[in-house]
């Protein structure tokens, strides 16, 4: 794809004089204001409308033809999914089909923001993509993040707010879940660093772990001075049960003592047994005068020591070059002291208005999550990625969400009431003219579900508790929940988050929905509460039909699929009733029900 | 707007897009069943294939292939002359110390990982642990390589263990996973209460529902999910999942190879093979030693040693050996010198493969220890290295390039050189 950066002149005359309206009516008729948006950015709705003169000007000059808009039954399984993670549910949709007021989509934004779903939703985001780099999934020492998070979301706290806490936060974990974001990494410093860089910043610095890369220009020196924020940080176990750790620093003196504590153990120990080398090396070490202490010298010592011992030295010393000096990816210099941490002085910076990366990569973030591809793809590689649109329109964007106080409720409202957010997906086959299509956001892209979202739409079809699924008490629900979808990951997910090969399904995961227990067991009749409920209350088989439509396909079926289907539920070998099993089935394994469309 | 294919004759709209592409991928030979599969048994298959044994834990380099009796650091291990004069094994093997001519070890292996998770990876994917790329395994590696990704059993399984997934290269690699060799395979039998017949039924149903769906753009998501349905209903009904029964398996037979979850694991990772899969990986766990390390190991090296040599009598037997690569190794090594409780800790500094069969030329030990275990005397072998020797047994094409978002990696990485004295 060509970075396009064609102006977006049209749609920016319009803003300044829209957003001067707006500002001035608000002194007049405050209630016009919504209630997130703050003073200074301006309301959601005119944003929204900035994004769509944008595109379409871009549709025009590029002889793009949009695709229709969705019906309303297709945008409100889509927003559902993509605000609070899973399907709608059938009473939900019946009534906003009947519903005929004009404002009803809005009404529907404003009740998703405020659901505690959507806090959800955005914890398993976002954790996600935490935990990412994480060994199982973060661990014990992870395992609050998540509910954390949803807290903090449901809380609508400002962005900026929450990722300074993540970074900087200090202490136990069973009292403030933010320390479980660096805790889940403290014995690998450098996942640590390229996670936060590549989630909050969207640039990917750690290629540079290995080799400066020739089409990005970061060096290895960006990646070492990163990751020294990250130096000392350590993890101290303080109960097993329940699993309880503490967060914290190495002292700062500590930290600029290239030699470690490792080597003066080993110093003190080989002096005590009378080694006068030793003893020297530890005098001088002691005066903190490694600099006079020659590497010749040290090398010589080191050599001398055992095995095991040596190695843990050198790879201590090793560290410590290579991460002593924390710098900022703007080049800006550190000072230690002045009481803050090393960790805390990069969350300052990496939050602060000037920052050019953070609110770019969290617009761009939420961006892809709604739109399918972010407008620099992928969405956390905002300097190399050659495949971007609309460079100018995310500055905007950007610089709007500053001003609104990293709202991300206001962010999100930006780009679900556009007009483009709500179109169908594109009539073409697959090919060029398609992938030109969805990449301008012209048709809306097929995503097949996420392993959160085959679950969680697997329960609310099948009107299955979560707690069922999982099994477990209230104290081990998170764990539970934790184990049940890191197995539908492994059968769900592709690694490079859909990113590569979107639809790579596996047999396995066919298997799963073919054969598994939650779409056999659960669509037996006096077994499946969804289709006794169905049953109980519906009077013909033209009426269950619409509702095992409803229930899973959140629309109702059209007049062809009405004979079909009605044929073979009454052609089912049993009756009528196996065959609205069997329906059930069916609904449960179409492509349709796995694809946020 | 009507899905049709424009070589198709008009009318063909009558037909639902599964039938559609069966039809399209039966003639293209993509789904081509008949006499071919059964006899590839028979035939010997031109592609090589990989068994790996993986020993979870880090096995002990002292107490399996480079002892070091009579030295503090040698604990009570003894050494047992092999058929290769002048090499010898720790006593724990004393069968394939009998079958060391078909071996080539590596005792040289350094590598820079002494984290379980981070080794893991590092020795299964042959590339440092990298937050942003996953990695694929080496035997997903070898099922996109080398596998028939189209064949009826899936090209890559693992028998016991977690599973890395397949990564850049897709699901479709992922390994096939069999939780224990002689259980039940998951979700791989039909639910209760429905039969082939009613299966159909309930297929014909999604047909409608998948035709609507391509019909309002949804074709390529549909194409995709129809694609895995059809395998994954073939496999259900495959009469290649009699691989899969070791009771049709000689009792001596299952006997050598040793009556546990790893023998028989073993034994079906061969069977396995002869029925068209590419690669298995069989996991033995338990050998992270910190304390008790020799009496831990000789129980572990007495299911090792037993089902390694039977492997090994087998496919020699069957005259396979030549087209299988067997690789045995762990996460690392342990430490040379005896820690408290008789344990060995962590220890990637130096470290052993064994690597026998297909490419590879046996009865060589590679690189060498002191006289404590403690260091690599000569010839340091790193991961790259090993891996770049792999690809050499292995014969696939290790500079490919695949692309994980932006970036471009080569399948095995191209710092490593392959050990030619190895390669026969």
């Amino acid at each position: 794809m060509i970075a396009r950066t064609t102006a977006i002149g049209a749609g920016l005359l319009w803003l300044a004089a829209t957003v001067g309206t707006v500002s001035t009516a608000a002194q007049d008729d405050p209630p016009q204001v919504p209630p997130q948006a703050k003073p200074s950015a301006p309301s959601a709705a005119v944003v929204a409308e900035l994004i769509d003169r944008t595109l379409q000007q871009q549709w025009q000059e590029q002889g793009i033809r949009p695709a229709e808009p969705a019906d309303d039954a297709t945008w409100l399984r889509r927003l559902s999914l993509d605000l609070c993670g899973t399907i709608p549910l059938r009473e939900e949709v019946a009534a906003f089909l009947d519903d005929d007021r004009a404002d009803k989509r809005q009404r529907k934004i404003d009740e998703y923001f405020a659901d505690r779903a959507c806090a959800q939703n955005f914890s398993y985001l976002w954790s996600n993509a935490l935990l990412a780099a994480a060994q199982k999934e973060g661990g014990r020492e992870g395992a609050g993040l998540r509910p954390w998070l949803e807290e903090q979301f449901a809380q609508a706290r400002p962005f900026d707010a929450i990722v300074r806490e993540l970074l900087a936060s200090s202490g136990r974990n069973d009292e403030n879940g933010a320390t479980s974001f660096v805790l889940a990494y403290a014995d690998d410093i450098e996942a640590l660093s390229a996670v936060a860089s590549r989630t909050f910043l969207g640039v990917q610095i750690q290629c540079a772990q290995c080799h400066d890369h020739p089409a990005d220009s970061w060096k290895q020196a960006d990646f070492d001075g990163f990751t020294g924020f990250f130096l000392g940080v350590r993890s101290q176990k303080i109960a097993e049960m329940p699993p309880s750790f503490r967060l914290v620093d190495a002292p700062a003196a500590e930290l600029r003592i290239p030699a470690l504590r490792r080597l003066r153990d080993a110093l003190r120990a080989a002096a005590k047994s009378g080694d006068p080398e030793a003893e020297e090396l530890r005098r001088r070490l002691k005066r903190n005068d490694l600099g006079e202490l020659g590497e010749e010298e040290l090398a010589a010592y080191l050599e001398s020591l055992p095995g095991t011992q040596r190695e843990r030295i050198e790879k201590a010393v090793e560290r410590q070059k290579k991460f002593g000096q924390p710098r900022f990816l703007d080049g800006s210099p550190f000072e230690e002291g002045d009481g803050a941490t090393r960790r805390e002085a990069l969350a300052d910076w990496l939050v602060a208005p000037g920052n050019p990366w953070f609110a770019r990569a969290t617009v761009n973030r939420l961006w892809g999550h709604l739109f399918g591809a972010g407008l620099v793809d992928p969405v956390d590689d905002l300097t190399a990625s050659q495949d971007r649109v609309l460079p100018p329109l995310l500055d905007l964007l950007a610089t709007k969400f500053a001003q609104s106080g990293f709202d991300l409720r206001w962010l999100m409202e930006c780009m679900v009431r556009t007009r483009a957010y709500a179109l169908s997906a594109s009539l073409q086959d697959a090919g060029d003219a398609r992938a030109k299509q969805e990449r301008w956001y012209a048709a809306h892209p097929l995503r097949p579900f996420t392993a959160e979202q085959v679950l969680h739409s697997l329960q609310r079809a099948t009107a299955l508790e979560e707690r069922t699924v999982a099994r477990a008490k209230d104290a081990d629900f998170e764990a539970e929940r934790r184990k049940v979808l890191e197995k539908f990951r492994y059968v769900f997910e592709d690694d490079e988050g859909g990113s590569s090969d979107r639809f790579a399904s596996s047999i396995p995961q066919a298997l799963f929905l073919m054969n598994g227990k939650l779409t056999n067991d659960e669509i037996r009749l006096k077994k499946s509460r969804m289709l006794d409920e169905i049953l109980d209350e519906s009077r013909s088989d033209r009426e269950r039909l619409r509702q095992v439509f409803l229930a899973t396909l959140g629309r109702l079926p059209t007049q062809r699929e009405a004979e079909k289907l009605g044929r073979l539920v009454k052609g089912a070998d049993g009756g009528t009733k196996r065959g609205i099993e069997d329906l059930f089935w069916a609904l449960l394994n179409s492509t349709e029900f796995l694809t946020n469309h | 707007m009507d899905w049709r294919h424009p070589h198709l004759p008009p009318g063909t709209a009558t037909f639902t897009r599964r039938e559609l592409m069966a039809l399209l991928a039966a003639g293209a030979g993509a789904f081509a069943l008949g006499p071919s599969l059964l006899a590839a048994s028979s035939s010997a298959p031109t592609r090589k294939r990989l068994i790996l044994l993986w020993l979870e834990g880090g096995p002990s380099q002292m107490e399996t292939f480079d002892p070091k009796p009579g030295t503090p650091n040698g604990g009570p291990t003894k050494a047992v002359p092999t058929d290769v004069p002048g090499w010898l094994f720790s006593d724990q093997l004393p069968q394939l110390a009998k079958r060391a001519q078909h071996l080539a070890v590596i005792r040289s292996m350094r590598t820079r990982e002494g984290s379980h998770a981070r080794a893991r990876e590092l020795v299964q994917c042959g590339y440092t642990p990298n937050p942003t790329v996953h990695y694929p395994p080496l035997g997903s590696i070898v099922a996109h390589e080398l596998g028939d990704l189209a064949h009826e059993l899936p090209a890559f399984v693992q028998i016991n263990g977690a599973p890395l997934p397949a990564g850049y290269l897709g699901v479709q690699c992922s390994p096939f996973v069999l939780e224990r060799p002689e259980g039940r395979i998951e979700n791989l039998t039909y639910a209760g209460g429905v039969d082939p017949q009613r299966l159909d039924h309930r297929e014909a149903m999604v047909d409608v529902l998948d035709d609507a769906f391509a019909k309002k753009g949804g074709a390529p998501a549909v194409d995709s999910n129809v694609a895995q349905r059809e395998r994954a209903r073939r496999l259900m009904d495959s009469k290649l999942l009699a691989a899969f029964d070791l009771t049709q398996e000689k009792e001596s037979l299952r006997d050598a190879y040793g009556r546990n979850d790893f023998g028989q694991g073993v034994l079906m990772a061969r069977r396995l093979l002869d029925h068209g899969v590419q690669a298995v990986q069989v996991v033995l766990s338990g050998w992270d030693t910190h304390d008790d390390n020799f009496g831990r190991t000789s129980k572990l090296c007495a299911q090792l040693d037993p089902a390694f040599a039977a492997l090994l009598d087998d496919l020699k037997k069957r005259q396979t050996l030549k087209d299988t690569l067997i690789v045995c190794m762990g996460e690392f090594g342990r430490t040379p010198e005896i820690a408290r409780g008789d344990g060995r800790n962590h220890w990637p500094n130096n470290w052993c493969v064994a690597l026998a069969g297909g490419g590879i030329k046996g009865g060589q030990p590679w690189g060498a220890t002191d006289a404590n275990g403690a260091e690599i005397a000569e010839k340091p072998v790193a991961i790259a290295d090993l891996y770049a020797t792999i690809a050499a047994a292995l014969a696939f094409d290790r500079d490919k390039q695949f692309h994980s978002g932006m970036r471009p990696i080569q399948l095995v990485d191209p710092n490593g050189k392959a050990i030619q004295e190895l390669l026969g």
